[in-house]
């Protein structure tokens, strides 16, 4: 066995090791409420939003970068799935619109750091505020409605999609899984997904090997806008309303999820499979507070200090 | 007379690794010990536990008459002992003054005094005769003035032992000479040195005695006089390596590579060629543009006149990409930045630039990814623990062959090595010129840039003298000898 293997392995071992302590903590302390069928339908669920989100942030930090615009994005497009519901699209066509939306976002942010030198925190943090204002613009300033009548015939299939179970399990979340599979079998057996972790790894070194990086960043991004507009997608067949504020509760989560897992803020380093299990980490901490009933401002400390620790483990030390 | 310096019995490990076991060894006042040894023998070990960032399982170190027990580099700092790095850890952003009085900036009211700073430097720099003035910043200068300034830190500090960790390096001959110089001055000051090289000739010019270390173990200590540089080899690797060049009986075919009044804003006009199966030189000092010409020609550099034909065609190389695709391999100077990505498993960096040669049905085939990166392993006798091990933890010359089978994956015609022996060891290097050698034997063309005339005159048919930007002369046969060389690279 060889060392890299070894260590790697060590490490989603690590979190997949935590994950199952935190779930025996989460059961005890909530005297079992956290293991019925209803709680952990509604835990699938809920992950199924921020899981979406964290897979675009993990092919983004794979690349060495960061987008902070997702969680704008996953509000932009909820708002645009619901406002385009109103006008009466076809569900493909709406589909279609608000996943070429999330990604054009994405295709923006790659395009800015391919032309300039900036650090992709300040870009897309900037991206963010212009999503958001962008979710108010089209939403009026307030959360959009369907008409119920319409909701239940012509769009009954944003409905189903987040109550509709194969074996039990929510569908949303089997989705989401699928497409987790999919995007790790694209980072480890395609060239592009080679090419994102290279890009990570040593940005020079890629383009000295003939590596179009420009296309690359590009791509990551776009990829990542995509999975913010399935994330916002799923936002709204959860809240059945276009909530311009929705991506705000993702917050910080969506790069919490990604270094729990163990993917490294330096790039280059992890996986996505990673952050299945990150993610999981940080709906069951919060569902757990919930479900203890802990006051709103405790949960923002324990959250805060989670998201800390998350960073610090996954950084080496200064000296 | 007591030593200045008394190691005993030091010995320090690391998980699996003895990286020094039982080292003893002692420094005069105003000696020269020379360290020998190869890559990984733990010379870097040893500086490490006399500068006080690792602390040793057993063993004392005497210095200035005390017992010390250095916990930090400060402790070791303030005996008197200073490293001059082999990467310099000066801070680029500020003046020459302000580097060597870091830290302990003489104070006049609460405030900085600068005035006394830069009055004190100068006249340090004046006694120590340097090139350099007190208000420069450390950015503009080059690699031999870094270590100038180094050096003076360390004579300001009144640092009575100094730690050179091959400061030859990163210089030039002609800049060599002025540090030897500039060591025998100090040393009749009283300083002592320990100077870590693997030139072996520097050694006779400079040291007093060598202590050779292998596999961390101490396999040699010596006077220099009446040694020879044979003996120091045996030491080094317990094994008379014979004739470090091998033979250049090569067949030499027809030109693959023509470049014609190139200009890269550094170089004006550069026309030279390169033929199949030759070993082409390219010699001069550290900055007569001969990185950057390489550079060019790869497209990592942006051409602003003249024109590049391969095998009579010309190409338009624009990017590295296109240089990859006309069939030119580079193996660039500095492995770190642009040779191999650190943080990847030496299969991903063998297989990078060519990754569609381990596609199977459209996807990667680990494999196919496998057998091709063993078979490299095998072929350039890389050590590695395994494919999958991250190339940050291999040595040097290991590096420096991943990046070497990067290039032959790719089946480069062409192949560019800017200085590929650097810092590796005398054994590793002896294996680069057989590869070389071997890869020429096979109708490669290999355009070699290296500041080790040795080296140059020993593996190329052909050498060009470059000084300051432009090719001042080519030489070939009888002509290839490091007298002409430096004459052409130096001499206007």
């Amino acid at each position: 066995m060889e060392k890299r293997r070894i260590k790697g392995n060590l490490s989603f071992l690590g979190s997949g090791i935590g994950l199952l302590i935190l779930i025996v903590i989460a059961s005890i302390v909530t005297k079992g409420a956290f293991l019925s069928f209803t709680n952990i339908t509604n835990v699938l669920r809920q992950v199924t939003i921020l899981g979406f989100a964290s897979l675009g942030m993990t092919i983004v930090i794979l690349t060495g970068n960061i987008d902070l615009s997702i969680i704008g994005n996953v509000s932009m497009t909820t708002v645009l799935t619901a406002v385009l519901m109103q006008k009466e699209f076809p569900v493909l066509l709406i589909i279609v619109i608000v996943l070429l939306s999330g990604s054009l976002i994405g295709l923006i942010n790659g395009l800015i750091l391919n032309t300039w030198k900036i650090e992709s925190f300040v870009v897309t943090m900037g991206m963010q505020v212009i999503c958001f204002g962008l979710a108010l613009l089209f939403s009026g300033s307030q959360t959009v409605i369907v008409d119920g009548e319409l909701l239940m015939e012509k769009y009954s299939f944003f409905k189903n999609l987040a109550t509709a179970r194969v074996l039990g399990i929510p569908a949303m979340f089997l989705i989401l899984i699928g497409f987790f599979v999919l995007f790790y079998l694209f980072t480890k057996k395609t060239r592009l997904g080679r090419y994102i972790y290279a890009l990570g790894g040593n940005e020079e070194v890629s383009y000295m090997s003939g590596v179009n990086v420009s296309f690359v960043r590009a791509s990551a991004y776009v990829l990542s806008g995509a999975c913010a507009a399935l994330s916002g997608i799923f936002m709204y067949s959860r809240s059945l309303c276009g909530d311009p504020n929705a991506g705000t509760a993702l917050g910080m989560f969506v790069v919490a999820a990604v270094v729990v897992g163990g993917t490294k803020m330096s790039g280059g380093r992890g996986s996505v499979l990673f952050t299945i299990i990150g993610m999981l980490i940080i709906q069951i901490i919060n569902n757990t507070m919930n479900l203890l009933g802990a006051p709103y401002q405790i949960q923002q400390v324990i959250q805060g200090v989670i998201i800390l620790v998350a960073v610090i483990i996954s950084s080496s030390k200064r000296r | 007379m007591e030593p200045l310096l008394k190691v005993n019995d030091i010995s320090k490990e690391f998980p699996g690794v003895k990286a020094l076991d039982h080292i003893s060894l002692e420094v005069h006042q105003g000696e020269v010990l020379c360290l020998a040894g190869e890559n990984g023998a733990g010379k870097s070990t040893l500086i490490k536990v006399l500068s006080g960032i690792y602390i040793p399982e057993a063993g004392e170190i005497w210095f200035d008459g005390k017992l010390c027990n250095f916990k930090k580099p400060q402790d070791s700092l303030e005996a008197g002992i200073s490293v001059v790095h082999q990467e310099h850890k000066l801070i680029e952003n500020l003046t020459v003054a302000e580097n060597i009085f870091f830290g302990r900036f003489p104070m006049k009211n609460g405030l900085v005094d600068f005035k006394k700073m830069y009055a004190d430097t100068e006249e340090i720099i004046e006694k120590l005769g340097l090139h350099i003035q007190a208000r420069m910043v450390v950015e503009s200068l080059t690699s031999s003035q870094s270590q100038m300034v180094e050096i003076a830190k360390a004579y300001s500090r009144n640092a009575k032992l100094m730690i050179l960790d091959e400061p030859s390096s990163s210089i030039t001959d002609t800049e060599l000479e002025v540090l030897l110089a500039l060591i025998n001055q100090l040393k009749k000051e009283g300083k002592s040195f320990i100077y870590i090289t693997h030139k072996l000739k520097e050694m006779f010019v400079i040291g007093d005695r060598v202590v050779v270390l292998k596999d961390g173990k101490k396999s040699g200590e010596r006077s220099m006089e009446g040694l020879d540089v044979d003996q120091i080899v045996a030491m080094m690797v317990g094994r008379d390596i014979g004739k470090v060049f091998p033979p250049k009986n090569r067949k030499i075919g027809k030109e693959i590579l023509r470049v014609e009044h190139l200009a890269n804003g550094l170089s004006e006009d550069i026309s030279f060629s390169v033929r199949h199966g030759e070993i082409v030189g390219f010699a001069g000092l550290v900055g007569a543009g001969r990185s950057e010409i390489a550079e060019t020609i790869f497209g990592y550099r942006k051409r602003t006149g003249g024109k590049i034909f391969i095998d009579g065609e010309e190409v338009d190389i624009r990017r590295p990409k296109d240089a990859i695709r006309a069939g030119i391999g580079f193996v660039t100077e500095d492995r770190k930045k642009t040779g191999a990505i650190q943080n990847k498993s030496v299969a991903f960096n063998i297989t990078f630039a060519q990754i569609q040669s381990i596609m199977k049905h459209g996807f990667l085939s680990t494999k196919l990814e496998s057998e091709i990166t063993n078979s490299f392993i095998k072929m350039l006798k890389i050590k590695t623990p395994g494919i999958h091990q991250e190339v940050q933890n291999l040595s040097g010359g290991n590096q420096q062959k991943v990046i070497l089978s990067k290039w032959l994956m790719t089946k480069s015609k062409l192949l560019i090595c800017d200085e590929p022996t650097k810092g590796i060891d005398v054994g590793t290097k002896q294996e680069f010129y057989q590869i070389l050698s071997q890869l020429a034997g096979e109708g490669v063309a290999i355009m070699l840039i290296s500041s080790e005339l040795p080296e140059i005159i020993g593996l190329s048919d052909r050498v060009y003298v470059l000084r300051g930007g432009s090719i001042r002369k080519e030489l070939s046969g009888d002509e290839l000898s490091e007298e002409n060389i430096a004459d052409y690279a130096m001499k206007d």
